[in-house]
């Protein structure tokens, strides 16, 4: 009951974001349609007439259709740029091959003698497909449509991914921030779209028309309404465009944040992060979110705007490491802390981009910058004990794993025993209190939002301070799990705001309090 | 009036008709007979260039086909098929119209002529905007018949016409088709693997086999004047049927003797029928009354058989 109420109470207050996402969506399903009828219809045609051209456009027909819809997506980008042209584009791929080999079927399959008769009468070819096969085949064309409708509808769902809006936009930012009455409010229209659209083709198809003439008009003529619902919905401008994950766009620390406490007002559309990047740099966004230390900040040359008002929680990485071990092994603290103060945004940043786009082995890496900061030794061989260091599965924490094994070979006669890609944080928090690894990198957001105990009011106290964030986890984690945080290695991977680094000097935007001025100006 | 004149087609390596040639003058019916794959139903597909000869040429009312417009040819020839080929999604009268509109008769005219021949073909006037599905299989030929005569075109092609009819449909439609008055005048080719049908409906008669011609005459001259073995063959077994369907009422007049009492029941004229009609109608009746130049017969089946034996007897005792 309290669910159904929240749901309602979610749809009504997000209703304008609803309604448009809806005509977003089913703008976006009948322009690739119509597009896809007016390829399609003669394709099917062509090879009704040229059997042997049936196979390979059936064939890469098919092909287009097994293509994922995300890889198609990111097909597109580099082609098209992001937004409603590369999704209009996949869409209309997709919606080819049921209009193509329903046409081809439809009409391969009329009554031979029917054929024969109106030859034999002494119709013309043209007469022959307009007042026999055309209409013959119509039954099994409309089918082919109402299944590229539905399938349309779906995949118009992914379209949220490439900032072309649509039902999508509740669904992934649902799953994002885990909030089921979001995905609903996506899932349930999508689903009745697809519904009604198919119920209204199907009367459609059943309708016996003497008239072709007018049928004929009418069709197309429906069709360019239902398009036209997309130019209705997007008709906002603005001076900048922005570009927000499905998740950005729902969290505190986030848009939320970012229209509350700066009072930002910007034109945003949702993007999946594998390609908002690349889409800003290609100058279709101008601001992006993104993680602070992520390689393609430097991939693509963007810079990070100063969160002035503190939305962003503090994500300092530090070694977490289990007192057991530091009471066993005290030199351990002194040389883990070698690299503090090491490693600034910038720094981690390139390093990231080493191994993300210039794909170099984390060793190496690793190896490189500890030699450049001459901290590396050469491996003392010892046959100490084992020192077992964990990682997340991602680049950065395999880099700072090989650092901290290289600094413990070369400064101690301890062992090093790796176990790289632990998953998430949870597998790795795990680990280390069950003592099946002595330290890996942690995050200090991490820590105080993840892995201690929610205690909203007092978060909020400390959120914007990174020292009382960083005391805190210290302190609790000490005495909750027996495990030290030792001295933070120097960079916050954060949530961020990105713009181009040429844009952003030309506007002199530094800090996200200079963009919501210029927006304002 | 067609003329055919050494036609010839090859299929891959079969040779499907081997230099062909035949004249059919209007008002006359000639029948293509023959097995299957003997090459009759290409012989008629290629009069109306549905299949194109490989060599020898046609003429059509003296004009070679290959010469003329194709559509224009085609609106000019009516043509029947076996599975009538009723466009399913036309109603009966804009299938029997399809002709007339092509070559843009005005409504009001193609009206008319709908009518019209639903009326000869014993169509219900109703069925006018049904559709072939709702009909019955004798009905949906019966249209077909009509679609092909709406813009009473000169010449008929008829591809197996009753061969997808049950055997009382396709005596019924038959007998209906012999009295049409829309064929007199008309030049028709019709192929039939059915030798009753054959001597039935056929002026004359073209015997195909392996796409050649066995024999081409009246089926008077192939029954008694068999030009091969092979003819003889293929008549053979259908003597009795051919031989009572070939005798006229007024040629067994005298041997017929009148049986039983006059009735009121209706009296055939004597004219129009054969032995093999009348025997047809006593299959359903006990006797029938027949009258020839006011003289009044009546008649039972076997009091019919007992005068063809006198007959045969009579013309056997003469030779």
């Amino acid at each position: 009951m309290e669910q159904s109420n929240s749901f309602l109470h979610f749809i009504i207050q997000e209703s304008d974001k609803l309604l448009n996402q809806t005509l977003q969506h089913i703008g976006l399903t009948f322009i690739s349609l119509f597009i896809a009828i007016i390829v399609a219809l003669p394709l099917g045609i062509i090879i009704s007439r040229k059997v042997k051209l049936a196979g390979p456009i059936l064939g890469f027909a098919s092909i287009l259709q097994t293509i994922p819809s995300i890889a198609l997506l990111g097909v597109m980008i580099p082609i098209l740029g992001i937004g409603a042209k590369p999704a209009i584009v996949a869409l209309f791929l997709y919606a080819l091959l049921p209009i193509i080999r329903n046409t081809y079927t439809g009409i391969t399959n009329i009554d031979a003698q029917v054929l024969e008769a109106a030859k034999a009468m002494g119709m013309n070819k043209s007469q022959i497909l307009i007042k026999v096969e055309l209409p013959l085949a119509f039954p099994i064309i409309m089918a082919g449509i109402r299944t590229a409708t539905v399938i349309n509808v779906g995949v118009a769902t992914l379209a949220a991914y490439i900032a072309a809006g649509g039902l999508g936009e509740f669904i992934f930012g649902g799953i994002a921030l885990n909030n089921s009455n979001m995905i609903l409010a996506g899932a349930i229209p999508a689903a009745l779209l697809a519904i009604i659209f198919d119920f209204l083709l199907s009367r459609l198809q059943k309708i016996n028309f003497k008239n072709t003439k007018t049928y004929l008009l009418f069709l197309p003529f429906l069709l360019l309404i239902l398009s036209s619902f997309y130019f209705v919905s997007t008709a906002i401008s603005g001076k900048m465009l922005a570009g927000f994950t499905p998740e950005f766009m729902g969290r505190q620390d986030g848009d939320l944040g970012l229209r509350t406490v700066y009072g930002l007002k910007i034109r945003t559309v949702v993007i999946s992060d594998a390609v908002m990047y690349r889409a800003a740099f290609e100058k279709k966004l101008d601001v992006i979110s993104g993680y602070s230390t992520d390689g393609r900040l430097k991939a693509f040359n963007l810079i990070t705007l100063k969160d002035d008002k503190h939305i962003f929680p503090p994500y300092y990485a530090a070694p977490i490491v289990n007192i057991k071990t530091l009471q066993k092994h005290p030199e351990l603290e002194e040389i883990l802390n070698q690299l503090s103060g090491t490693i600034d945004d910038s720094t981690m940043r390139s390093l990231n981009y080493k191994v993300d786009f210039l794909h170099q082995l984390p060793e190496k890496v690793a190896k490189d910058f500890l030699m450049e900061k001459r901290l590396y030794k050469t491996p003392r061989n010892g046959k100490g004990d084992f020192i077992k260091i964990g990682s997340k599965i991602f680049g950065e924490q395999y880099i700072l794993a090989q650092m901290y094994k290289m600094l413990i070979l070369g400064n101690s006669n301890l062992q090093v025993e790796t176990k790289s890609g632990l998953g998430g944080t949870k597998i790795c928090f795990d680990a280390l209190t069950n003592n099946q690894i002595d330290f890996y990198p942690e995050y200090t957001g991490t820590g105080l939002l993840v892995i201690l105990p929610q205690k909203p009011a007092l978060f909020a106290k400390i959120m914007g301070d990174k020292e009382k964030v960083y005391t805190y986890v210290q302190t609790e984690f000490e005495k909750n799990y027996r495990i030290k945080w030792l001295r933070p290695i120097g960079f916050n991977n954060t949530y961020a705001l990105m713009m181009r680094k040429q844009q952003a000097q030309n506007l002199s935007i530094n800090s996200i309090s200079d963009l919501k001025n210029h927006l304002q100006k | 009036m067609i003329e055919v004149k050494q036609i010839s087609k090859i299929f891959g390596k079969t040779t499907a008709v081997k230099n062909l040639s035949f004249k059919v003058e209007k008002g006359e019916t000639l029948v293509l007979l023959g097995t299957s794959g003997c090459g009759k139903t290409t012989t008629l597909k290629m009069l109306n260039l549905l299949i194109t000869p490989d060599e020898g040429s046609i003429y059509i009312n003296g004009i070679d086909n290959s010469k003329i417009n194709l559509e224009k040819l085609r609106l000019g020839i009516g043509y029947v098929l076996q599975n009538h080929g009723l466009f399913p999604h036309y109603t009966i009268a804009q299938n029997i119209s399809i002709v007339p509109q092509l070559l843009k008769w005005d409504e009001e005219k193609i009206s008319k002529r709908t009518d019209e021949l639903l009326e000869k073909l014993h169509l219900p006037n109703d069925l006018k905007n049904k559709f072939p599905h709702q009909l019955s299989g004798g009905q949906q030929q019966r249209v077909g018949v009509a679609r092909a005569l709406a813009a009473n075109p000169p010449i008929l092609l008829m591809d197996e016409p009753f061969g997808a009819l049950d055997p009382i449909t396709r005596n019924k439609i038959k007998s209906e088709f012999l009295t049409l008055d829309e064929l007199q005048n008309k030049t028709i080719v019709m192929v039939t693997h059915d030798v009753q049908e054959a001597f039935e409906l056929g002026n004359q008669i073209c015997l195909m086999d392996e796409g050649e011609i066995l024999q081409i005459g009246t089926p008077i001259e192939l029954l008694e004047k068999p030009k091969s073995s092979k003819v003889k063959s293929f008549l053979q077994g259908q003597q009795l049927q051919l031989s009572l369907k070939n005798l006229s009422i007024p040629q067994l007049w005298p041997q017929i003797d009148s049986v039983g009492k006059p009735s009121t029941q209706e009296i055939l004229n004597a004219n129009e029928h054969n032995l093999w009609s009348v025997l047809e109608r006593l299959a359903n009746q006990k006797q029938v009354m027949l009258k020839l130049n006011n003289e009044e017969k009546a008649v039972t089946s076997s009091s019919l058989m007992l005068a063809l034996e006198k007959y045969k007897t009579f013309n056997n005792g003469t030779e």
